[in-house]
């Protein structure tokens, strides 16, 4: 018996491609870099609220109040709000540069 | 497909093209299908495993570096999906394995039916480089040096694996056939 009759009886190659095939390839590995995705944010998001609670925590350690402090939050949530703002007003779906990075296919 | 144009599409493909991305799936995927098929036994896994290693590929292919071919690199991923399967789940795979060859030999004239089941039962009692060795040389879709490269073993071994698996499997046949 010859070798390629052994391997066809192992299992046999398929004919043509199989389109379906590349569909179900395809959907797996969308499927695959949503959950990856997924992950990171979920990630991202846990070490954001780990730092929000460290920070606090230290500061209380070190003895600041939220009377001492007061100015210093003051100062953070301005800046987060116009982080915020700007990242609206670049990317939001109003933007005036939505239109200019859709021709371009430019991402921020 | 030429190597220029498979150079373009692994390009584009790295770009996040999915298009090029397919093509490049229907050039390969019947090699790695059949190789899979030829290591499992069962072309269900093996389409399983196969859509695994493709979808694997796509995550990763900003590590291939040319240095071997696409195919030899998406067959390596594959072996090592195989590998790991295999490893994590032998009680469920051999019960389904049983199962599907009976379900797989039923439309078939007997004596190849029964050459088939002995080829698989011969296949199980392999170590697993000699199996897969094997599985990639057999059908003349891969060289030694190629399968070398996906099982990242010497030359000179997969190129023993093969003569020696080959015999065995003869031997086996020929047992079947005497019988």
């Amino acid at each position: 018996m010859t070798d390629e009759e052994l391997a066809d009886l192992l299992g046999e190659k398929p004919a043509t491609p199989d389109p379906a095939f590349r569909f179900d390839v395809l959907a797996r590995a969308a499927q695959h870099a949503q959950r990856r995705a997924a992950h990171i944010r979920a990630l991202n998001i846990m070490l954001i609220s780990c730092t929000v609670g460290a920070f606090f925590a230290l500061g209380q350690g070190l003895g600041f109040r939220i009377e001492t402090a007061e100015p210093l939050i003051y100062a953070v949530a301005a800046i987060g709000c116009a982080w915020l703002l700007a990242q609206e007003t670049i990317k939001g779906r109003r933007s005036p540069f939505v239109r200019a990075f859709a021709h371009l296919r430019f991402r921020l | 497909m030429d190597a220029a144009e498979e150079a373009r599409l692994i390009g584009l493909a790295r770009g996040g093209d999915f298009r090029a991305f397919g093509r490049l799936v229907d050039a390969h995927q019947p090699a790695v299908r059949a190789f899979l098929r030829r290591l499992t036994g069962n072309p269900a896994d093996a389409d399983d495993l196969a859509q695994e290693a493709f979808a694997r590929t796509w995550a990763v292919l900003n590590r291939f570096d040319g240095a071997s071919t696409l195919r030899t690199f998406i067959c390596g991923v594959a072996f090592q999906y195989w590998r790991r399967e295999r490893r994590s789940s032998s009680r469920r795979r051999a019960r389904d394995a049983a199962y599907a060859e009976l379900a797989d030999t039923e439309s078939e004239p007997h004596a190849r039916a029964a050459q088939r089941l002995a080829l698989r039962q011969a296949m199980e009692q392999l170590p697993e480089d000699q199996r897969a060795a094997l599985a990639l040389c057999l059908g003349q879709d891969f060289t030694h040096q190629e399968a070398a490269e996906i099982l990242k073993l010497p030359l000179g071994t997969v190129k023993s694996h093969v003569t020696r698996g080959r015999a065995r499997l003869q031997h086996i046949l020929s047992a079947e056939s005497a019988a």
